[in-house]
């Protein structure tokens, strides 16, 4: 529990939070290794991705008369609470090994498929998993005494 | 006949009392030998709200200013003021650094990918260029208005003094 806060009302864990976001060309894993071994404080952090989608749409063919399918594509941005990792709090070198194993491209994107596969208003509509457009890391940093607060 | 029939009743309650006295005392004996060897030794540094309350009240001043920091405040126990504002110019470097500045090229994304990012009726509120672009508007603003904070801090505690 955090029960801190400034003068102004904010709590403290609103003062270090970085939101980085890279292209689907890194090496995910060891960027998150990188971020966690290099930035102070006890560190909370959330990945997901841009991503885009494909899915059916229901159509008309005017010269038959039949009815067909269009595939079409979308993008799914990452809601504000979702994530795909599932150790969230860093606080062993344990924790940043899970993180990796968590966040290697096959995982990582079979989770994402998986997801959508779950999603029963995805499952009707058969919108399936495309490919990632880029990593949203949302990391929060808190004080080194946070644990013990 | 009653006289006789009380006399049996008392010898048999008599020895009834021995026996059961007899019992009593074995599970006595039997239960200080148990008890003597599981008997809870606390250590010497066990908590002891005696020795608590003989505590140092009279603190040396860096153990003074162990506990009592001069900065910290009830109201302030974020710690933003000083320690942390080195801290966080420290991640800044090091995240500058490791992820510099990266456009995607005119091949990063496929066709039906941009028609979709650029499509009004679906996904986001507004297009992402609409977000792109205040994003930046907004960088612009804070830069500006750290330029300026120092300035504004000092006229109001000046107003303050008046």
């Amino acid at each position: 529990m955090i029960y801190g806060g400034d003068k102004f009302g904010n709590p403290p864990q609103h003062y270090n939070r970085y939101y980085i976001t890279c292209l689907n060309d890194v090496d995910l894993p060891q960027v998150l290794d990188d971020i966690c071994t290099n930035i102070n404080g006890v560190i909370q952090i959330y990945v997901d991705c841009f991503m885009s989608t494909l899915g059916d749409l229901n159509a008309v063919d005017e010269l038959t008369n039949e009815p067909t399918k269009i595939e079409t594509c979308r993008i799914m941005y990452p809601n504000q609470v979702s994530h795909i990792n599932d150790t969230t709090e860093i606080l062993t070198r344990q924790d940043i090994d899970n993180l990796r194993s968590e966040c290697k491209f096959d995982a990582f994107t079979a989770k994402l498929h998986n997801n959508l596969q779950n999603d029963p208003f995805f499952k009707v509509s058969n919108v399936r998993f495309n490919r990632v457009l880029d990593y949203s890391i949302n990391v929060n940093c808190f004080p080194p005494g946070w644990i013990y607060k | 006949m009653a006289s006789s029939s009380s006399s049996t009743s008392t010898n048999e309650s008599r020895q009834y009392r021995k026996n059961m006295g007899s019992v009593i005392s074995f599970i006595r004996k039997k239960r200080k030998e148990v008890r003597s060897k599981t008997a809870f030794e606390p250590p010497e540094d066990f908590v002891d709200f005696e020795k608590i309350n003989n505590s140092d009240y009279a603190l040396s001043p860096e153990k003074l200013n162990f506990f009592y920091p001069v900065a910290k405040t009830n109201m302030n126990w974020g710690y933003t003021s000083d320690s942390m504002t080195v801290a966080s110019k420290a991640d800044v470097t090091f995240l500058k650094a490791r992820f510099p500045l990266k456009r995607p090229g005119p091949d990063y994304f496929e066709d039906r990918e941009k028609e979709a990012l650029f499509d009004k009726r679906f996904a986001l509120r507004f297009p992402p260029i609409y977000y792109i672009s205040k994003l930046i508007k907004r960088e612009r603003y804070f830069n500006e208005i750290n330029l300026f904070r120092t300035g504004i801090q000092n006229s109001s505690n000046d107003l303050w003094r008046r």
